[in-house]
């Protein structure tokens, strides 16, 4: 099943943890935004691997944004 | 016996009102998933204890030979009640009547719910489905013209607008609530809604014919719209949940204005340390952390369950809301979360923070204030939502407040937005975490010392420098010296020495208790 990753915070991506196609397991954190000069974790809702990115680090990005693909399960 | 017939044509009428809207409307409605409002009623009272008021509000139907042959009710049921042996008024729409759209009786009786828990001061509750008024107006003979309300009645809106101020209103969503309806649903301090729920000024045709949009009930006013709007405090998975969340927010609450909350036994300990609080908060302030687990260490845990109901997550997220129990005490929490926008005040964070310092000094609910605020949000986007004076106006309330207030800085304290933390005669502890001042360093060197920097030969080099040096005066160590906390703790401490506090505090209220009024804010 594929689950769209969103941010829950405006801001600018500063790290994409995890490299598509790269396994994660539920929490993990796979992407950070900053935000008023913190570094907010984005984290997998559930375990299974990343099929893609929609955003680029340095991007910006809004509340609610989709910024990528997980595909849960093994 | 005398009066038989009588007893027995009243007996009839009860029972054909508990048709409703008939066996058809019945199952359509559940086949929706839904309950009936008498089902949900029943869900929500302990059994047995509806104690029904005008039930013979409605019309009867007589056949050729002048006998009694159907009763239509009003379809907005309303009575008495017991929630935890506690009275309470409960009433809402039979959607399966009409649509909940309100008939006659069923007009008369909704508007009567107010007048109600006014006079009997304890708390109401209503369970909204159905929409607001016809065109045509409520009346069912369609020859009648529209008459209106007498001129010296008293607006059905105007008990509506007391209630708030003595007594507790909770109100839920269970349905498509619009118009009317959907503005009694506000009209309360805690309003929830289930998943298929809707909330609307008004409908998809209207919206079209109007505004020729195409949008779907739940585009206008689902879940995903009215939670982050503020108009819905809380989600619900499922009418049970909804019932669930209703008694544990009145659980926290006196009956009205007049009472204080009652302190119940609690579990834990009150000498309870929570050890994990003296390393939860990073040395980087670009890390964040989760305040939510800071409050959870802090309140009652009720057989290793906390106590913290939050209220209101998905409107101004930056700023966390909800009830709990200390030592037994109702107590309201309020709490920057640095994960929405570092937990700075946005204008919707402002104004939820200000609706609820209201709610806690209407009902003499103590604040514990845990602060990690950067400021105000700034930017283009928050100076066009009119944040300085959203922000401002909250400051004025919690300067209003008249309830005991404990305060703790666990990070950030900076700006004007973080007198929004502090009522009148805080207690005021201190984390080794806590970092105050005009602005956060990191911004604030580089707009003060800019010339400085400038002529620097090597002026990163030289920001730097003054970063670290005006970091030292943001340290609490400083604050504690001149006196400025009533105390600098091992966070692990913090539940103990709030404790303490709040029994001295409450021990200290020798006033009535009475409604809260206010004079005009910002």
């Amino acid at each position: 099943m594929e689950l769209d990753i969103s941010t829950h915070v405006s801001g600018q991506i500063w790290k994409l943890e995890v490299s598509e196609g790269e396994m994660v397991s539920k929490e993990q954190i796979i992407c950070i935004v900053e935000c008023m000069k913190m570094e907010i974790p984005i984290v997998a809702a559930e375990s299974g691997h990343l099929k893609c990115w929609h955003v680029s680090e340095q991007d910006s990005v809004i509340e609610g944004q989709s910024i990528g693909v997980l595909v849960k399960g093994v | 016996m005398v009066w038989d017939n009588e007893i027995n044509e009243l007996k009839q009428r009860q029972k054909l009102s508990k048709n409703q809207g008939g066996k058809e409307s019945v199952s359509k409605h559940h086949a929706k998933g839904r309950l009936t409002i008498r089902e949900r009623i029943d869900k929500l009272l302990d059994a047995k204890t509806f104690d029904e008021v005008g039930s013979g509000a409605g019309v009867p139907i007589y056949d050729a030979k002048d006998k009694l042959e159907d009763f239509q009710p009003a379809n907005f049921v309303l009575g008495f009640g017991e929630i935890g042996s506690r009275k309470v008024i409960v009433g809402g729409e039979d959607f399966t009547l009409k649509g909940g759209s309100p008939n006659p009786a069923g007009l008369r009786k909704s508007v009567y719910a107010e007048h109600l828990a006014l006079q009997y001061k304890i708390p109401l509750i209503r369970l909204h489905e159905g929409g607001g008024g016809a065109v045509g107006g409520t009346s069912q003979n369609k020859n009648h013209r529209p008459l209106g309300e007498p001129v010296f009645s008293i607006s059905r809106f105007q008990p509506l607008a007391q209630t708030l101020g003595v007594i507790p209103v909770v109100t839920a969503a269970l349905g498509p609530v619009a118009g009317l309806p959907a503005s009694r649903l506000v009209a309360s301090h805690f309003s929830i809604m289930t998943k298929n729920a809707a909330v609307l000024i008004a409908g998809p045709q209207v919206v079209k014919r109007a505004l020729g949009k195409e949008l779907s009930k739940e585009e206008l006013g689902g879940p995903e719209v009215h939670l982050k709007s503020g108009v819905i405090n809380n989600l619900a998975e499922d009418e049970e949940d909804a019932f669930y969340q209703i008694k544990r927010f009145l659980s926290f609450l006196p009956d009205n204005a007049w009472q204080r909350p009652k302190r119940i036994i609690s579990s834990d300990s009150p000498n309870r340390f929570a050890d994990e609080l003296s390393s939860i908060v990073p040395k980087s302030s670009r890390q964040p952390f989760q305040m939510r687990k800071i409050i959870n260490h802090i309140v009652d845990l009720d057989r290793g369950v906390t106590t913290f109901f939050e209220i209101g997550a998905k409107f101004g997220p930056s700023l966390i809301t909800g009830l709990a129990r200390l030592d037994g005490h109702s107590v309201a929490v309020i709490a920057n979360d640095c994960m929405h926008y570092a937990g700075s005040m946005t204008a919707s964070a402002a104004q939820k923070l200000r609706r609820f310092i209201d709610f806690c000094n209407s009902f003499h609910l103590p604040v514990i204030s845990l602060i990690d605020e950067p400021g105000f949000m700034i930017g283009a986007e928050s100076e066009s939502e009119g944040t300085i004076r959203y922000g401002t106006e909250a400051i004025s309330a919690v300067m209003q407040s008249r309830v005991p207030w404990a305060s703790v800085q666990i990070h950030k304290a900076f700006g004007v937005a973080a007198q929004a933390h502090f009522g009148p005669q805080a207690y005021v502890l201190s984390w080794p975490s806590a970092k105050s001042g005009a602005l956060p360093v990191e911004g604030g060197v580089a707009v003060a010392f800019s010339r400085e920097i400038a002529a620097a030969d090597d002026p990163a080099k030289r920001q730097r420098e003054l970063e670290e040096m005006l970091a030292t005066s943001q340290s609490p160590f400083p604050k504690s010296e001149g006196f400025s906390v009533h105390e600098l703790i091992d966070p692990k401490e913090t539940r103990v020495k709030l404790v303490n506090w709040l029994n001295l505090a409450v021990n200290a209220q020798t006033d009535t208790p009475e409604p809260f009024y206010f004079s005009m804010r910002p």
